[in-house]
């Protein structure tokens, strides 16, 4: 394993897309691999891409590769696209904006699936943006699979957030309201050659102003930006801006902050996901039980139950979780 | 004479068909059935006594060579003049092709069709690292003006009309056919024949572009205007739904798409400062021909009448010849299995079949062999043959629109026609083609369509035969054309030997004079004449309106 | 190494035709049948193709090609595989390869050559079974 990060250390690309391979499966070594990536990095700032599909999220990702190669920037890329709910499977489009970088050996574009995970971003996202970090990648760039879904994570592990709006996409103005504007330290609306840009431009500032964290923030809140990232029209002032963000997130104070919050949002993660399988699992054996069927005739209160249930899972976490062959507490007494 | 559609017919015949008739006389063969029955030019409904139904008849349907076109574009149609029959052909090197061409005009072709290699259709010399095993494989390699010299040597450009699947570059090889037609002594305006010239589908199905969408449709309104006032009797655009259908759109797509691409090129064409009746006449359409006869035939007579009526309502054409939808076909080359390869030549003759009773202007059948490879010269004859048994012993050919009046095909026409005008207030709504492309509207529905027609075969709820029913075991393929690994050699040579013959001086001015001009607003026809003229290569010119406009990538529009 | 995970495969348009009907397709298809698919457009050189693969660590790559000029390019994906020591990696190709062809695509490495109107059911079965006997990544990760 120790030989493994040294190589992707020494630029060695095989290794380091072997490696994310290995944190996205989950398997094997994976676990010690995470351990050694998580004191090995934080130095580097993340920046967050989210929006909703189609409005040029990769597109944007591409003419900014372009700008920060020219600045001989190393750059990774993150991007992630929703695992079908149905098969399993993904289909990994992001890349193919990016492809005159293919050959770039100073770019690293790496496509994820979410595989079921909620809030716009997998699992493994955060290790493999650590993998980056270890192959000497500055800045990663995350872009979140954007379906209008809670994008969170992406805020509590990027060290800044952009989110990307754009005309004809939905109902734009439900969609600012719906609020991912909570997350965002940048505000960018694509396609401002069109006059609904312009328009939605309006709303947004609109928005902005009356909103909480607008008010509570010293610097004045997000900045706003309007492009069109096709032709390259303002990506050259938004990036100037993206680095600024970038320079001030470099200081120990803010790397420390970065990290903490990673963590935090990595046991968070793992902790749900446990708790998650727990519950699973007694759900499964509790509704094997008496106890249950006099729930489904309405002969008994549910608000117990769960109660109960949620109590039992958590004990069983702590008493050694990720057992497959452990039956919960609940499921237990409730068979007696 | 109580009927009015007889009063109607009697002026029909008098305003139009005797006009027609003078200018392009019928065909001396006996216009019978094969039992000797006589053949009239036109047939209509018959007991339309009552003045409104004789109205609608009119609006919808009406008469061949007339408003709005439904039944056709000629009056007399196939009586007079066959369609242009025109295989697609071109591999190899100039001489190759060359020869397959005096091959097939030997035969009874009529019209010579141009397949350019991928590399020549991109705007890559033979030499460029990635026209790498693509030189001469979908078509003929053309570099530089010595090549296309090659490609046309004793046929006389002045007898034979010309048409040629060239999009992105179109600039650069038709001043160069321009250029070959000079030094056979034809001038300009006495050349005849089409450029496809038609950007906006290769975004959406064809994938053959260069440059980004704006300053495409600028190198193609250029055209257009050079075209109108030089050559007037070239057609400078090939509005094309070939493409469209066979990356596996429905037949209402296929019409809807195209017809607002060419709303898209009369727009650009009007703000390029050209008038609609100066300009529309010149602009043709390119289809495909799928095995569903009764389909395809009110695709054609549909897409037909949609133009006639974009053209008066929207854009106020005055000329009927704007408003008149000249097509050509090509048998849809997605239906071609690899399987039991002689069962193509029935699919292909359906195919021809239904271009015909559509009222094509020009036919390519496609070979039997073409899943497998390009076509041998003995399934590019039986191709050609298929159209010249349809045309002198089907019938087809003996009156116009011989389908009307089906109430199954008016049908299939009335819902195309509504279908594709839906799709047209579609993309109008999201601000015009160019937007739509930038969304992906077209590219997704198409997508959307080929993904459930092929699921369908795969569930077998759709039968391909020889493919997922009557499946033949241990077949074995028929010999195909292989194209000559040495050509490619052969023509990076020649490529060579021109670079160090022509006029250095002469290539470097003509060159700066296009970068300098594309950087403007003049019109870039000329100098892109004056560099094929010094033997300037399509790659070199090319590379210098890259350095001025940027190349397209996908996924940016 | 990745049985933790969904197979990961790269569709590729290698060389110059802008034909992806097929491709599209299968990229769907494959997707419906649970593979992670990463779809790179048309018109790549095999450079692309390859660093692409490389980076994405897949377990196989499909090629798409309509013009004739597999022989080449194809050639030119597995030396520039070879170099990077990726030659475990499945492949496979579709388009318009005539039979007279794929002895020698074979014996590149290409375990399927599936030619137009192969049924799908085909495809996944053959795809399946090359994936489960595929050699393992040698699994550096491990050392």
């Amino acid at each position: 394993m120790d030989t493994l990060v040294d190589k992707i250390r020494q630029h060695d690309r095989r290794s380091l897309a072997e490696a994310m391979s290995l944190v996205d499966s989950d398997a094997g070594e994976a676990a010690r691999l995470k351990d050694l990536l998580r004191g090995a990095t934080a130095g580097v700032p993340w920046w967050g891409f989210t929006g909703p599909p189609g409005v040029g999220k990769s597109t944007l990702i591409d003419a900014l590769l372009t700008r920060l190669r020219a600045a001989c920037r190393r750059v990774g890329v993150l991007a992630l696209d929703p695992t079908s709910p149905v098969s399993d499977g993904a289909l990994l489009g992001d890349r193919v904006r990016m492809m005159r970088h293919a050959e770039d050996r100073d770019v690293f574009i790496r496509s994820l699936a979410t595989r079921r995970c909620a809030g716009g971003l997998s699992d493994a996202t955060l290790h493999c943006a650590r993998l980056l970090e270890l192959g000497g990648f500055d800045p990663v760039l995350i872009e979140t699979v954007g379906v209008g879904q809670n994008e969170a994570d992406i805020a509590s592990i990027a060290d800044f957030c952009v989110v990307l709006l754009g005309p004809g996409y939905g109902d734009y103005i439900q969609l600012i309201k719906a609020g991912p504007l909570e997350l965002a330290d940048v505000v960018v609306v694509n396609k401002c050659d069109m006059p609904e840009a312009q328009r939605l431009l309006g709303e947004v500032r609109e928005e902005l102003r009356h909103s909480a964290r607008a008010a509570a923030e010293s610097e004045g809140g997000p900045a706003i930006f309007g492009i069109e990232a096709k032709s390259g029209k303002g990506v050259e002032l938004l990036l100037e801006h993206l680095l600024a963000r970038d320079q001030s997130a470099r200081n120990d104070e803010a790397r420390q902050r970065a990290q903490r919050r990673r963590v935090l949002s990595e046991i968070r993660r793992s902790a749900l996901r446990s708790c998650a399988q727990t519950m699973d699992r007694a759900l499964a054996d509790f509704s094997s039980t008496s106890v249950f069927e006099e729930l489904v005739r309405g002969r008994s209160s549910l608000s117990t139950v769960a109660s109960q249930l949620g109590a039992d899972a958590l004990a069983a976490l702590t008493s050694g979780a990720g057992d497959n062959s452990k039956r919960t507490e609940a499921a237990r007494n409730t068979r007696r | 004479m109580s009927d009015p559609l007889d009063r109607e017919l009697e002026r029909w015949k008098r305003e139009t068909l005797s006009d027609a008739v003078a200018k392009v006389p019928e065909r001396p063969e006996r216009r019978v059935t094969a039992s000797g029955r006589p053949v009239d030019t036109v047939y209509l409904p018959r007991n339309l006594s009552n003045a409104a139904a004789c109205a609608a008849y009119l609006e919808q349907i009406g008469f061949p060579g007339e408003y709005p076109f439904t039944r056709g574009v000629q009056p007399s149609m196939y009586r007079s003049r066959f369609w242009t029959m025109r295989q697609y052909a071109g591999f190899g090197s100039a001489e190759e092709t060359n020869r397959r061409f005096r091959y097939l005009l030997d035969h009874g072709q009529t019209g010579l069709s141009v397949a350019f290699d991928l590399p020549t259709q991109i705007g890559y010399d033979s030499d460029h690292a990635l026209a790498a095993g693509e030189v001469g494989k979908v078509g003929v390699a053309i570099d530089t003006l010595a090549d296309m010299e090659a490609l046309f040597d004793a046929i006389p450009l002045d007898r034979v009309s010309t048409s040629m699947t060239i999009n992105a570059p179109a600039a650069v090889l038709w001043a160069m056919y321009l250029a070959v037609g000079a030094k056979q002594g034809v001038a300009a305006d006495r050349l005849t024949g089409t450029i496809q010239n038609d950007m906006l589908k290769e975004y959406m199905a064809r994938g053959t572009y260069i440059f980004p969408p704006a300053p495409s449709l600028r190198i193609t309104t250029d055209i257009f205007a050079y075209g109108a006032e030089h050559a007037p009797r070239f057609n400078t655009i090939s509005v094309s739904g070939y493409h469209i259908r066979e990356a596996g759109s429905t037949a209402a797509q296929e019409v809807g798409f195209t017809l607002a691409d060419g709303i898209a090129y009369v727009e650009a064409a009007r703000r390029a400062g050209l008038d609609v009746d100066r300009f529309a006449p010149r602009v043709a359409f390119f289809f495909g021909a799928m095995t569903d006869l009764f389909e395809e035939v009110g695709k054609f007579r549909a897409a037909r009448r949609l133009w006639a009526r974009i053209m008066k309502e929207r854009f106020g054409a005055k000329d009927p010849r704007s408003c008149t939808l000249r097509f050509h076909t090509q048998t849809c080359g997605a239906t071609l299995t690899a399987q039991q390869v002689d069962n193509n030549v029935v699919r292909v003759t359906l195919q021809a079949l239904a271009a015909v009773l559509g009222g094509t202007q020009s036919l390519h059948t496609n070979s039997r062999d073409e899943a497998l490879a390009l076509p041998t010269e003995a399934s590019v004859q039986l191709a050609l043959r298929t159209q010249q048994v349809i045309a002198h012993e089907s019938g087809a050919a003996l009156t116009a629109d011989p389908l009307a009046g089906s109430y199954y095909v008016e049908k299939l026409t009335d819902e195309i026609e509504a279908e594709a005008r839906e799709l047209i207030a579609r993309i109008d709504e999201m601000g015009g083609m160019v937007r739509a492309l930038e969304r992906r509207y077209p590219q997704s529905e198409i997508e959307k369509s080929a993904f459930a027609y092929q699921q369908e075969i795969e569930r077998g709820r759709r039968v391909i035969v020889g493919v997922n029913q009557y499946v033949a075991k241990d077949e074995t393929q028929p010999a195909i054309l292989t194209v000559d690994a040495e050509a490619a050699r052969r023509q990076v040579a020649r490529l060579h030997k021109v670079r160090a013959e022509r006029d250095p001086k002469a290539v470097t001015r003509t060159l700066d004079a296009i970068e300098q001009i594309a950087g403007s607003e003049q019109n870039l026809m000329p100098a892109i004449l004056d560099a094929v003229r010094a033997y300037a290569s399509v790659g070199e010119i090319c590379d210098r309106l890259r350095g001025v406009f940027g190349e397209h990538e996908e996924g940016s529009t | 190494m990745k049985d933790g995970g969904p197979k990961r495969i790269l569709i590729g348009k290698v060389g110059l035709d802008g034909h992806d009907r097929g491709a599209k397709f299968i990229v769907r298809a494959l997707r419906d049948a649970g593979y992670e698919v990463i779809y790179t457009g048309i018109r790549r050189t095999p450079e692309q193709i390859v660093r692409t693969a490389v980076d994405e660590d897949v377990d196989a790559i499909g090629l798409s090609l309509l013009s004739g000029a597999h022989n080449e390019l194809f050639e030119r994906v597995v030396e520039l595989l070879k170099a990077e020591r990726a030659r475990d990696v499945v492949l496979f190709a579709g388009g318009t390869i005539p039979d007279q062809d794929i002895p020698h695509l074979e014996a590149l490495g290409f375990r399927r050559i599936f030619t137009p109107g192969t049924p799908l059911s085909e495809i996944l079965s053959a795809l399946a079974d090359e994936l489960a006997s595929a050699p393992a990544t040698p699994d550096e990760a491990a050392t």
